[in-house]
């Protein structure tokens, strides 16, 4: 009789590892061990108790009433605590002659007896209590099973715990994939425009050559010699862009300077002069009061230099420009919009290009391409945004978001 | 003398250093009697609309470059699909790009009325047995 109820328990067990093998979170583990606890010594109820620092949290339970789930005891208040603190088991048939037991906490509830034996012993992360209402002397059977109950218990939190470590380095992996896997769609794409915009000119080169060679009259070497002039200089300024594009792209530890934005704009206006008086421009400036940002300064001048430029370039043939270039502050951002009254651009049609590096018309010998590409990566590689506002034939307004920086330590 | 292969000659590019050389390119070959020149897609398709009650004024051969101002070489394709039906004439389209890019070279494949992707420079033994073929 004896070994048929042992046998029983035993498979109770059994089949408590084989569930235990499949949790994946704390509740799971949780939800089999409290209700395991409880059948395999046929107590009235079972707690499943976890350490929070010097505090015992009673975590789950299961019980003919309710005993403490959700309430968190001093560790030297509580017997759960005294079993982790001592790193063994507590046994008591009646716990109101027992000192180590908060009699008050009992007093609510049906308890006479309890049993409480620690998880992990040899540094206990938790503990299993099981509780009579009848005074009951726990049998060694009963400890037995109850402490295999707790050693399972210990295994599977581990394995919970390196399951979810797992888990989220997969995660990370996966993302980390994911952005490396753009990034070389990104690069590939590269590749084909700048192979595509040196392709173009480097072939009118070679057909010319060979067009060279191949005519006796030097009145038409000549002539042909003298197409040789814009598609070089064409090459040189391509070449200069894609040299700057990468360097933006390639810039991990950039120099970030203090500076004044008053300062940099006024200067980068003093370079584009002639620019702006042969148009005829009018340039207004607004201010924040605080004018300081830290920014790499190479990238800032890059910035309002291209977008500046870009107004003059782009101006309506019907008025003379004016640009309205104002920085001003917004909650964690510095903002800076350059507004102007020229052709604008169709963003309907063209949107979605216009921060792109893409391929270059011939018609225009000044635009290669690059320069928007290169204002978005200059401000994106400080974790910037840039937006573009435009209507056809009325202007056009940029607006580019700048992180104040802190200028003592960057987070990269 | 070597015979004229083909009769008309549309290069569709915007490239005006490449306008010249290609022009000079296909005099020298002199299988062609007129070449004609547009800057882009649309100046083009204009061009063969106006010609389609003339089949005999319309190109044998269309040298079309793919990344145009205004209307595009694949712009340009999409408007020659819905015309091709009205016109009485079975015209030669070559792709001629600076673009390696094999998503550009697989969709003028999926065309079937893009003869052919020649990828810049064109040459002139290219040209030559381009027209020759015909």
């Amino acid at each position: 009789m004896q070994n048929t109820k042992h046998y029983k328990d035993i498979s109770k067990l059994v089949l408590a590892v084989q569930e235990l093998s499949l949790a994946r979170n704390l509740e799971g583990i949780m939800a089999i061990v409290r209700h395991v606890a409880r059948s395999i010594t046929g107590a009235d109820g079972a707690t499943f108790v976890l350490r929070d620092h010097n505090m015992c949290y009673y975590a789950d339970e299961d019980a003919i009433s309710p005993l403490w789930k959700g309430q968190r005891f001093p560790l030297e208040n509580c017997i759960s605590g005294w079993t982790m603190l001592n790193k063994e088991s507590a046994m008591i048939e009646d716990i109101y002659a027992d000192s180590r037991i908060p009699h008050e906490a009992y007093r609510p509830t049906f308890v006479k007896s309890l049993l409480m034996v620690p998880i992990r012993t040899i540094d206990p992360i938790g503990a299993i209590g099981n509780y009579w209402a009848q005074k009951h002397k726990p049998t060694d059977d009963e400890v037995t099973l109850l402490k295999a109950l707790a050693d399972i218990t210990a295994v599977s939190l581990e394995n919970v715990k390196i399951f979810h470590l797992l888990e989220k380095k997969l995660e990370e992996r996966e993302e980390m994939l994911l952005h490396v896997s753009e990034q070389n769609k990104k690069l590939e794409e590269f590749c084909y425009i700048i192979s595509h915009n040196l392709r173009a000119p480097l072939s009118n080169i070679a057909l010319l050559g060979s067009m060279i060679q191949g005519h006796e009259s030097i009145e038409k070497k000549l002539q042909y010699m003298d197409k040789l002039k814009p598609i070089t200089d064409f090459l040189n300024n391509t070449f200069d862009e894609l040299v700057q594009v990468t360097q933006v792209r390639t810039s991990n530890d950039l120099e970030i300077d203090n500076l004044n934005l008053e300062t940099e704009t006024n200067h980068v206006l003093h370079l584009l002069e002639p620019e702006i008086r042969s148009a005829r421009a009018e340039i207004k400036t607004d201010f924040p009061e605080r004018k300081s940002l830290c920014y790499p300064r190479k990238y800032l001048q890059s910035i309002i230099q291209n977008l500046v430029s870009n107004s003059i370039r782009f101006r309506s043939p019907d008025r003379y420009p004016y640009i309205h270039i104002r920085w001003f502050e917004e909650n964690e951002w510095m903002k800076l919009t350059i507004k102007d009254n020229g052709l604008g651009i169709d963003l309907k049609q063209h949107g979605e290009k216009l921060f792109k590096l893409h391929k270059t018309f011939h018609q225009h010998t000044d635009s290669k391409g690059f320069g928007l590409f290169i204002t978005k990566s200059q401000v994106e590689a400080m974790g910037g945004k840039i937006m573009a506002q435009s209507s056809p034939n009325e202007g056009s307004t940029f607006t580019v978001y700048l992180q104040k920086q802190d200028y003592a330590g960057r987070s990269e | 003398m070597p015979v004229k292969t083909c009769e008309t000659i549309y290069v569709v590019d915007d490239d005006e250093t490449y306008q010249f050389i290609v022009k000079r390119v296909i005099e020298e070959t002199r299988l062609v009697n007129s070449i004609r020149v547009f800057s882009n897609g649309l100046e083009a398709i204009e061009c063969i609309e106006n010609s389609i009650s003339q089949p005999e004024s319309l190109p044998e051969v269309i040298l079309l470059d793919l990344w145009m101002p205004v209307m595009d070489g694949w712009e340009f394709l999409e408007k020659y699909l819905l015309l091709k039906p009205k016109v009485g004439k079975r015209i030669y389209i070559y792709i001629v790009s600076s673009s390696i890019n094999p998503i550009d070279v697989q969709r003028a494949r999926n065309i079937t009325e893009v003869t052919d992707y020649v990828v810049k420079p064109i040459t002139r033994d290219k040209l030559v047995s381009m027209l020759q073929s015909l």
